[in-house]
This record gives structure tokens, sequence and C-alpha cells, in this order.
């Protein structure tokens, strides 16, 4: 009820701000606006992205055949008329036309898209045309490609946070030991499909491959293991230490107390079945722990 | 050009552009080549749509003054077309943009405004190709809306009470000139 009244009063007050509300938070990753490709694939959900941006934000697909369209446009009159207040009949019908005419001809319209979660996304809609017709076998300027639709896969692409397993976990000692491996990544292989139904389709795919690990101090203070396998090595019990930091210093004279471990894990990205020849960098996502290391006190009783 | 010699523009310095309009500062207008351009310094303009309208712009130093008059010459020219009926406004937008300006004006029903309105934190977010992304941030707390008889409402619209973020998105016109194709908002974006 009370969303009601809010509704009603909306409409009966003038003026104000105009246009759909958006949020601002506008950095990277994809959010498809006006757009028929369809993302699918685990590394498109949850995780986190690497802030790669397709290099041109906004673009022209395949539409409507001549047929399709012109029968759309004469069924949207009433919204022709709402955007040209001062149009008249005669204009509408010459309007018209252009679509009349491609009746019965090979091609398509073309209707512009972008990647709303772009920053420059919205601007560069703002300069593409409506429609675009456009002859069969060719591909107008701003017109998707392969490329583009594997830039818009790899830009979806995220890989999950992973949790950072210390062994001890609360705190270590100086020569011990602190072995570390990482926690919740779930599957070590994620993929994004970005498909355009019925024209073309591109696949990528991360493969976690490495962490890397970083003592939070010099080579002096820590000596670091790195035959950590993809995930590191979980504590087993008089097993072979490999991954992980033995800190040869106690950690008192740091800020806070700690050494900040930092876990990177590295994600190399390929394109399926190479249907363009890309290479990106790796996608990294990491985190950091604080390390307490005390010194190990012993009592010699004479 | 004939409202460039209508309004008065005020030369200020860094930091100085939130200072109220006093006619004593009134300074020069731009000569064309920073019309053209950018404005080299900060600048308050007031602009009088009528005896008892009037609009605030905080003009930024330094950003692309076609690109940020794309936004500002629709915001004026609406105002104008609410207190006289000049549709000249249609004339800066297309598509959905005219039929959502089209609809906001006419949303007025003969009631006027009075007061002052103020147009800040100008800014081109980005541009790609021909097309481009204009925000301001929009304070209409200064307007009191009035009833066709002239009297002051009771109760006052929501955009009386606090500013909120206006963005525009323009496409470059054949002619070089820049026309609104599209409105978004943000409640908070200026809070």
């Amino acid at each position: 009820m009370l969303r009601l009244l809010a509704a009603v009063l909306l409409v009966l007050d003038p003026g104000g701000p105009r246009g759909e509300g958006f949020q601002d938070d506008r950095t990277a990753g994809v959010k498809l606006e006006n757009s028929d490709i369809v993302i699918t694939g685990n590394g498109a959900r949850g995780g986190t992205g690497d802030g790669y941006r397709i290099k041109r934000p906004c673009w022209y697909e395949p539409g409507p055949d001549g047929a399709q369209m012109a029968q759309t446009q004469e069924l949207l009159r009433a919204r022709w008329f709402s955007q040209n207040p001062r149009g008249t009949e005669a204009q509408f019908q010459e309007f018209l036309k252009q679509f009349k005419d491609k009746v019965g001809q090979e091609g398509r319209w073309w209707k512009p898209a972008y990647n709303n979660a772009d920053p420059g996304g919205y601007a560069c809609w703002g300069g593409l045309e409506p429609f675009v017709w456009v002859p069969p076998g060719t591909t107008p300027p701003a017109g998707i490609t392969l490329e583009e639709l594997v830039q818009i896969a790899r830009a979806a692409l995220t890989v999950p946070e992973p949790q950072i397993k210390l062994n001890p976990d609360a705190k270590s000692y100086v020569n011990l030991p602190t072995w570390v491996w990482i926690d919740g990544i779930g599957t070590t292989r994620r993929s994004v499909t970005a498909s355009l139904p019925g024209v073309m389709s591109a696949t990528v795919t991360a493969q976690l491959k490495d962490i890397e690990i970083k003592s939070g101090t010099t080579a002096d203070r820590a000596e670091v293991k790195e035959d950590c396998g993809s995930s590191g090595r979980p504590y087993v019990r008089g097993g072979q230490f490999t991954c992980g930091v033995r800190y040869l210093r106690a950690s008192i004279d740091q800020p806070r107390g700690v050494y900040v471990l930092t876990v990177n894990t590295v994600w190399p990205v390929e394109v399926d079945n190479d249907v363009v020849p890309f290479a990106y960098d790796p996608i990294e996502a990491g985190g950091t722990r604080d390390v307490p290391v005390g010194e190990v006190q012993s009592n010699v009783r004479g | 050009m004939r409202r460039w010699l209508l309004v008065l523009l005020l030369a200020a310095g860094c930091g100085q552009a939130d200072k109220p309009y006093t006619p004593r500062q009134a300074a020069a207008p731009p000569a064309a080549s920073e019309e053209a351009g950018a404005t080299p310094t900060p600048t308050v303009e007031t602009v009088r749509l009528g005896p008892e309208l009037s609009v605030g712009i905080d003009w930024p130093a330094g950003a692309d003054l076609a690109l940020l008059k794309g936004f500002t010459d629709l915001y004026l020219d609406s105002w104008r077309a609410v207190q006289t009926g000049d549709d000249g406004y249609l004339d800066r937008v297309e598509g959905a943009a005219a039929a959502e300006a089209h609809a906001w004006v006419r949303g007025f029903r003969g009631a006027k405004v009075r007061g002052q309105a103020r147009l800040y934190a100008l800014n081109v977010r980005a541009v790609v190709g021909d097309g481009a992304e204009v925000g301001a941030c929009v304070d209409e707390s200064g307007l009191r809306l009035l009833s066709r008889t002239g009297r002051e409402l009771a109760r006052q619209p929501a955009w009386t009470r606090g500013p909120y973020l206006q963005a525009v998105v323009l496409r470059r016109d054949d002619d070089g000139g820049w026309r609104v194709k599209d409105f978004r908002h943000d409640l908070k974006g200026c809070a």
C-alpha cells in the first residue's frame, strides 16, 4: 500500500531527476545492455575478476531481418510519436519507409549494445546509431567480431578468492616451518562462454597453476619454500616441508608485531580451440594473513 | 551567444567555486575562444530564466565546455519550456531522451517554479567515439513549485529537499554539436 502511495506521489510530482537510477560502481567485469549475447560457465559466477576491460565497450549485434524490423517499427508507432513530439504522420511514414525498403532484401538490421560495467560503456553506446542495415556476409564498422566476443568472455571471467590456511595457525615461532596452503577454491578450472546464439561463440578458460608466497619480510629474516603445486601443501604430521615460510627472526620489531604473509593464486588463461590468437596475462587472486612469530623460550634447570 | 551576453560570470580562483554570487564580483563573459574550448578557471554563472527563476552554474576549470553545455543548455531550456512553453529544448534531445524530456516538461501541466537551482560538480565522465557521458549535481532545494495561480504549494516535491546526480549520454551530431540521447540519475550521488 505504501509502495502504491509512493508511486502515486511520484506520478503527481513534476520535475526532478530523469532517467533510470544507477549505482556508480562501474569498474570492470561484464553487464550487458541491449545485447543478445549469453554468458555462461562456472567462471562467470562468484569470485573476483582482475579488472580486464574490453577494448571497445560497445558494438553492433545482428538483429531482425527486413520484414521483422518493418513490422516491429509499425507497431511502435506510439513510441515514435513520443520520441518525436513535433512529428507529423508524413514524417512517421518517411521514417517507416527505410524499413519497408529493406523487406525482401538479403541482410539484417544490426542494433547497438554495450557493457554497462565498463566506465566508458554508456558513453560508447551514445555514439552508435539506433540501427544499421548490413548486407549478408559483412560486418559493419563497430560490428561485433569473434575477437570481441573473446574479450567479453575474458572480462566476465572470475576466479575465487582463496582462503589462506597456515600451520601453525595462530602464532608461529622462529625456525619453525609455517605450512601454507589454500582452501575454498573448489574446481581449479573455470570457464566462461560468450555466445551470440546462432552466430558465434567463444570460450576462455583459467586453470589454477600455481601459488606465490611472499613472507612479508626480507630474505635474511625468512626462508620461503615454493614447491607448492597448484594449491599449497596442507600440513601433514611428520611430512616434508616444501611449501610455506620458515621465519628466522621474531616479529616483535615489526609494525603491529606481525609479518604480513601474502599468498597469490595464479590462473593462466587460454582461449579454447585458439579461435583467435590471444595471449592473456594470468588472473591473480590473493590475500594476506598476519603471522606473529615468537622466540622459542627454553628453561635450563641446574 | 545572446545568453552569454545576458549572463554574469564570476572569475574565481581555486576553491572559490562555492561562493555565493554577488553582483559586485561580476566579471566579463568568457572570450569566444574560451567558449569553444575549456574554461581556464572555475567560474560561477547565474542564468536568469525569468523574473522569478534563475540557475547558478559552477563551471569547472579545464573542462570541455561544448560537452558540458550539451547538458546545461538542455537543463536551462527545459525550465524555459516549463515557464514559457518554448519547446526549443526538443532540438537538444533525441530518441528516448526526447520522450523523457517532453514528459518531464508536460508533467508540470502549467504549474511554474520560483527560486534558484544550482548545477555543480559538472564533469565529463567519459568520451568514447561519438558518444559521451556528462554528469552534474543538481540542487533544486532553492526552488519552490507553484500552483497555476502562482501560489507556493504546501507540499513540495521530493527534489526540493536535496541534491541528486543527473547524468546524460550525448551523441555528436553531423554538425559537431552534442545532443542528449539518454538520462540516468542517482539520488544519493551528490549527498
